[in-house]
């Protein structure tokens, strides 16, 4: 029995010794506002008309199909995926094409030179320190299949094939290299290699920037009925004076390229690079003709049908609205929703003088985004707000400002009828979903009712797309959990942000509603826990650890030591042992990190723990922080945060509303927080402060390590003093306890597995 | 190494951050990072450098995507430090085959020599797992870069901290980076502002900080990379540089 018994002791603490946190980026956060328009589900619906709550900080793509739907124009899938694609700079070369492929395939020729790199460089050192792109994948997939005919054709052993070679070696030399020479012709060359060598000098005087030359040359070829390049010569003859053009703008190099332009435009369909004419016109018409470009796009992108070849023009269309005299609706629309904090009031007076002028609800959407509540402006936009129509695509957008506009001071039960009635809409995309969720809970009405809101639906966040398959991911993440149906689900900031405003007795009672998903309610009752033993009230703490039995099984016996424990010193021992093994427990949801996985596995660094004699000063954590995330501590802002859309639905103001049974016990909650004083002097303080004094009195780790020295019998001394070596590495805890333990431990229990487990201490 | 030898250096490498009774450190040479974007930083003229970006290298099971600065850098002396990012994407596992770490390197070997600088950057931040790329592609570049080039890396907090695989890092210069940190880092931050230092000896020549996340005090005297998550400007520099003056 004592044999199994240490055998699970050492499988307990196999991998205790390994760093808590692996190494790497802190993990990307979860969103719960997905401003990159939610799931492909959710863009598809998007793409067939639903309009959802307009986010101000969504992409300029995004806000443009806005525009289009709050004016009852198609979007349609083809141009919407078409459209917010992610553009060329983000799609992966494949290592066995582009430049990578080539640089093998070149190996098929026999006695292919050695090149002296692994990797061809594809750009050209520019001005200010730039590299501008000068060879692209297709040129060398290009060069990969022409090599690969003639090889077939005429051997890879032949010399011709071995001349093309060193030509286009020297050609793609070109890419990076100004000094890249080609190697002489060679005597009496096939007229293949012949014409195959017009056609590499020509791409070689364009990677080196000759373009006149260059246009000279394709000129040739596209003439020459004998050369197998003939079909391209049109485009890349435009292509080599666009170049010049954009290089050296001038009359006359502007005329030729709008000439090669529209002569490549109006050849026949199925010339090669036809398609390109028109994003080439329209980037000369760039420098040539703002204005009436500008005007152009503007009518184009109005369109009843969205072009599938938008995006480039919505790009010119925004970038020439900026310094426009006169800014086309549109983008005078986009450009203000984008303004910087600095200049909401000027935004806001520009959009209610739109909304005036022109009674477009864009514009009314706009103005509502910038109005904070209780200001003039909010009150003389609410009237507006209630009379748009329910069909109006703005509807849901409207609703969503003026339910924040009015959240602090209307009616509670009125809101909470409103929001239940938009909740109960099946097509609410999931970030609504959450948005009114945000909203419904800080009206609710009750912890029952509180509890029901405060879930949300969490988004993976767009740069790791399938996070949530990521086991590695999920765990350091931390807050979020898979419900009994599959779905993910995690408390909403503004839900933990109300949590922690609760008194201690409120939240025990929150943790027990059978309505929250089980990982939460664990993350409720420990955060408890931690504030019933700062606040010594030995009653929660029993009755937490009872709850805490089954919510984390992994320290079933510590929870009922705990319970079995007299009241006094042997209690304090049996919960600080507990504690020890918890190294993200916290008294609030901020900075705490859920235990998962085996106990060697729990997450977090310790804590300092102090039990005062006297409440510090009440403190409740920033609502910055927990819009914040865990991961991530920017200085964050003092004051209101946007904890319901975090900033991405407008620069209006969003503060924290507590639910109206909440802030009666607010004096009673910030009494409590005063004892909450040992988390890390209180990580929740400005960065740029100076750290607090440590507090003074019961220090849970020296009366841990002090009852384990006294207790040398007890079977859990050697094992809290193999935690506390821990929690001397592992937190700021002064007095070289991690050593002192250590000195114990290996004294007293030198052949335990908790001191084969701890051969060293880190002070 | 035997537990009390171990122990001692430990002690000693503890020991070696305490400041008491030392004379004042010199001031800390700040760097800029100049990093992906247009950036202007001719106001900065020689008080401080600049660390310029000159490629961003993504490696993904679907391939590599590599390249070079899109947007300029204007400044009144050529940087002294040329930084290449270098990522790894998340999700599916990649791949590290000999190929790709020949690619890679020659690649960071490439960019890391265009701005001709006396100092080469890579800032590549890696999982537990993925440590060995880091460390391959380090060695690579090593070999590779002309004698008197320097090699330097940025690194998380906790790799200067927590864990002791950069004792195989060849590189000269160290950068631990007190932003974006990981749970826990209050911790360092806290033992940073009462005098402590980094665990690594390593990792106490250099050190990188945001003006979004500011550095209550930090160990003085060392070459201090700062990023702002804007493109700089002159007020955000100068609130910066006082930041770092402060320090003791």
């Amino acid at each position: 029995m004592r044999r199994a018994a240490k055998a699970a002791a050492v499988a307990a603490i196999s991998t205790v010794g390994a760093p808590l946190l692996a190494s790497g980026e802190p993990p990307p956060a979860v969103t719960f506002i997905d401003s990159q328009g939610g799931t492909p589900a959710e863009l598809a619906r998007f793409y067939a008309g639903r309009l959802p709550v307009v986010l101000t900080r969504a992409p300029d793509e995004l806000l443009y199909l806005d525009w289009r739907l709050l004016h009852r124009l198609p979007i349609g899938q083809k141009a919407g995926k078409a459209l917010f694609a992610p553009c060329c700079e983000t799609v992966d070369t494949p290592l066995t094409g582009g430049s990578y492929g080539w640089l093998d395939d070149r190996k098929r020729v026999e006695g292919a030179p050695e090149l002296s790199y692994y990797y061809l460089p594809v750009d050209r050192p520019g001005p200010d320190y730039t590299s501008i792109p000068n060879c692209f994948p297709d040129a060398f997939d290009s060069a990969s299949a022409t090599l690969k005919a003639r090889i077939a054709r005429y051997g890879a052993k032949s010399a011709a094939v071995k001349a093309w070679l060193a030509t286009q070696d020297a050609v793609f030399d070109a890419c990076a290299n100004p000094a890249a020479a080609l190697p002489p012709l060679t005597a009496h060359e096939p007229q293949w290699l012949a014409k195959d060598r017009a056609y590499q000098e020509a791409a070689f005087a364009l990677y080196n920037f000759r373009n006149a030359e260059a246009a000279e040359r394709f000129g040739a070829i596209a003439r020459d009925s004998a050369s197998p390049w003939r079909g391209r010569g049109l485009y890349l003859r435009a292509r080599a004076l666009f170049r010049e053009a954009l290089a050296r703008p001038g009359a006359r190099t502007l005329a030729d390229a709008d000439s090669a332009v529209a002569t490549l435009a109006a050849a026949p369909p199925g010339t090669y690079g036809r398609d390109e004419a028109a994003d080439m016109k329209s980037a000369l018409d760039y420098r040539e003709h703002p204005a009436a470009l500008l005007q152009r796009l503007d009518r184009e992108l109005g369109e009843r049908t969205l072009s599938e070849y938008a995006a480039t023009g919505l790009v010119d269309y925004l970038s020439l609205a900026r310094s426009a005299e006169h800014r086309p609706d549109a983008a005078d629309w986009m450009l203000t929703l984008r303004a910087e904090p600095a200049k909401k009031d000027a935004a806001l007076a520009h959009s209610r003088a739109r909304w005036s002028a022109s009674r477009d609800p864009a514009w009314l959407v706009a103005a509502l985004s910038f109005a904070d509540p209780g200001s003039e402006a909010a009150g003389a936009l609410l009237a507006d707000a209630d009379a748009v129509p329910r069909g109006d695509p703005a509807w849901l957008t409207v609703q969503y400002h003026r339910l924040r506009l009015t959240l602090g001071g209307a009616d509670a039960d009125q809101l909470r009828r409103r929001l239940d009635s938009i909740l109960a809409d099946p097509a609410l995309t999931a970030y609504e979903w959450n948005l009114f969720s945000a909203m419904r809970t800080e009206v609710a009405a009750d912890l029952g009712d509180l509890a029901r809101h405060s879930i949300r639906r969490p988004y993976c966040p767009r740069s790791y797309q399938g996070c949530f398959d990521d086991a590695h991911w999920v765990r350091y993440e931390g807050s979020i959990a898979r419900g009994a149906g599959g779905a993910w689900f995690a408390f909403g900031p503004d839900a933990r942000a109300i949590a922690d405003r609760l008194p201690l007795d409120e939240r025990i009672r929150l943790s027990r509603d059978a309505s929250l998903p089980t990982a939460l309610r664990l993350d409720l009752a420990l955060t408890s826990f931690a504030r019933a033993v700062q606040l010594r009230r030995d009653a929660a703490i029993d009755a937490l650890a009872r709850e805490l039995v089954p919510l984390l099984p992994q320290l079933r016996g510590d929870w009922r030591a705990i319970l079995a424990a007299r009241p006094g010193p042997d209690k304090r021992f049996a919960t600080f042992f507990a504690m020890a093994k918890l190294p993200g427990l916290r008294s609030n949801l901020v900075q705490y990190q859920r235990p998962q996985g085996g106990v060697s596995d729990f997450p977090g660094y310790w804590v300092d723990w102090t039990i005062p004699a006297r409440p510090g000063e009440p403190a409740f954590p920033r609502e910055g922080q927990y819009g914040a995330g865990n991961y991530y501590w920017y200085a964050v802002a003092e004051g209101p945060a946007d904890l319901l859309c975090v900033e991405k639905c407008g620069l209006g103001a969003a503060p924290l509303r507590l639910p109206p049974f909440v802030q009666p016990l607010q004096a009673r909650a910030g009494a409590e927080q005063g004892f909450f004083v040992s988390e890390e002097a209180k990580t929740y303080r400005l960065a740029s402060q100076p750290p607090a004094p440590p507090p003074s009195g019961l220090r849970v780790w020296e009366e841990l390590l002090g009852w384990a020295r006294a207790h040398p019998r007890d079977p859990r001394s050697p094992q809290a003093f193999y935690w506390l070596i821990h929690i001397g590495r592992w937190s700021d805890t002064p007095g070289h306890i991690g050593r002192r333990a250590f000195a114990l431990l290996h004294a007293r229990y030198p052949r335990s597995v908790w001191a084969e487990r701890a051969p060293y201490y880190y002070d | 190494m035997r537990p009390r030898l171990l122990i001692l250096a430990v002690l000693l490498a503890a020991l070696a951050g305490c400041r008491g009774g030392a004379p004042a450190p010199p001031p800390s040479r700040l760097i800029l990072w100049a990093w992906e974007r247009p950036e202007d930083l001719r106001f900065v003229g020689d008080r401080a450098e600049v660390a310029v970006q000159t490629a961003f290298i993504e490696i993904s099971p679907g391939g590599l995507k590599v390249r070079g600065r899109r947007f300029p850098l204007k400044v009144a002396r050529p940087p002294a430090v040329s930084l290449v990012h270098v990522e790894i994407a998340p999700g599916r596992p990649v791949a590290w085959t000999p190929r790709l770490r020949a690619l890679v390197s020659a690649a960071v070997l490439h960019y890391g020599q265009v701005a001709r600088t006396p100092r080469v950057q890579v800032d590549f931040e890696v999982r537990e797992s993925q440590r060995a790329v880091l460390l391959d592609v380090l060695g690579d570049v090593r070999r590779g870069l002309p004698k008197g080039i320097s090699l330097s890396m940025t690194a998380l907090a906790s790799w200067c901290d927590t864990e002791r695989w950069l004792d195989s890092a060849p590189v000269d210069e160290i950068v631990p980076m007190l932003f974006r940190l990981q749970p826990g880092g209050e911790r360092l931050r806290n033992r940073l502002a009462k005098g402590g230092d980094f665990r690594n000896p390593r990792c106490r020549t250099a050190l990188g900080i945001a003006t979004d996340s500011p550095v209550q005090n930090a160990p003085a005297g060392r070459r201090v990379y700062l990023f702002d998550p804007r493109s700089w400007t002159e007020a955000d520099f100068r609130r910066a540089r006082r930041d770092v003056e402060a320090w003791r």
